[in-house]
């Protein structure tokens, strides 16, 4: 069987892999959920993120051995945020299912001349009430969890837990951030030049 | 049953093929274990920890995908979103299933028609779901399959 040589050497770790895997997929869910807390209604974006973020999750499973606790206390977040994420796809696909049964019986209702026939429709629509609500409350609680993951510094955060394991991890296995120096450091943004003079010039 | 969450243990010294070897059989073990009970169709939790377990190996050979050949890597994955889109369609109907009877048993007498009616239906179309799904697990738990995806591991990740 012909094998594709890897693209990393024979001598790398859990660790080492953890450092060049993880900062992309991380990249790939921050960019996901942005979206998906923006428009509550859209389900696919919401589903979208979901996917991502598994991904994520199950790369994490995979080095958690050779990261620290800080790391542990990453993967426990993003496995609750996981969860409500399900919870919220499960209501997405069951709310117009029980949507057009409602439907249904008012159509059966109408057919019917018989009153005792008739089927009552109203825990139905109590239910279908209810995890409407219930889905507005996880998506709430959704976009709580994921601010910290969509602030600037968690990346950061984030890949010194993947170090924490390892105290002779070098940190610059990551990814560099397209600003940075050559000697590492992120050049602070400077504020706007105040160009009013000039647009009264033009 | 337990939900297939932790099934080796790793050193984070270990080099991370054999690692990845380890975890990619586990998963292939965890996957292959919960096929009899999914086939018999009495357990909606073992059907849960199969596609699960499927699709926590789809995802670790996707991401470490250039540790394989292309094409065995290629068919594996085909085999995997087979047996996952099986899966799929009659985890969504057990879901809803369980919601539906739980409100069930909370409604008034003349409110559990409507849910009656809605749980029989979910129910026909359960069972019409799980021909194809029963084709899709035997076929991935047979001897060949297995016999490829052991072999797709263990000569790629030695």
């Amino acid at each position: 069987m012909k094998t594709k040589r890897p693209l990393y050497p024979e001598s790398a770790t859990l660790g080492s892999r953890a450092r060049e895997t993880l900062p992309g997929l991380l990249d790939s869910f921050t960019a996901a959920i942005a979206p998906a807390c923006a428009d509550e209604k859209c389900a696919e974006t919401l589903h979208a993120a979901r996917i991502t973020g598994k991904r994520l999750r199950y790369a994490m499973e995979l080095y958690a051995p050779a990261c620290g606790p800080a790391f542990e206390r990453h993967l426990d977040a993003l496995k609750d945020i996981l969860d409500t994420m399900g919870r919220i796809h499960d209501l997405d696909v069951n709310l117009p299912l029980l949507r057009r049964h409602v439907q249904r019986i008012r159509c059966y209702n109408a057919l019917t001349r018989e009153r005792p026939l008739k089927i009552p429709p109203a825990g139905l629509l109590d239910l279908v009430t209810r995890l409407e609500g219930e889905r507005h409350d996880r998506f709430l609680s959704l976009c709580r969890s994921l601010a910290p993951w969509q602030r600037a510094r968690f990346r950061r955060v984030f890949m010194t837990s993947l170090t924490q394991g390892d105290p002779h991890a070098p940190l610059s296995a990551a990814p560099r951030d397209s600003r940075a120096t050559p000697d590492g450091r992120i050049p602070r943004r400077r504020p706007p030049a105040d160009r009013s003079g000039d647009r009264q010039n033009e | 049953m337990p939900g297939p969450w932790k099934i080796v243990d790793l050193d984070p010294e270990e080099p991370f093929r054999a690692a990845l070897g380890k975890v990619l059989a586990g998963w292939l073990q965890q996957t292959l274990s919960y096929a009899p009970a999914t086939l018999k169709g009495k357990d909606p939790q073992a059907l849960h920890n199969m596609r699960v377990s499927a699709l926590r190996l789809r995802a670790l050979m996707r991401l470490h995908k250039e540790n394989f050949p292309a094409r065995a890597l290629r068919r594996r994955l085909r085999d995997l979103r087979r047996l996952i889109r099986a899966l799929g369609p009659v985890r969504e109907i057990d879901v809803f299933q369980v919601e539906l009877r739980k409100l069930a048993a909370e409604a008034p007498p003349a409110e559990r028609v409507a849910l009656r009616w809605l749980m029989a239906e979910q129910e026909v179309r359960r069972e019409r779901l799980r021909g194809p799904m029963k084709d899709s697990v035997r076929r991935f738990q047979g001897e060949p399959s297995r016999r490829r995806f052991e072999r797709l591991i263990a000569e790629s990740l030695q």
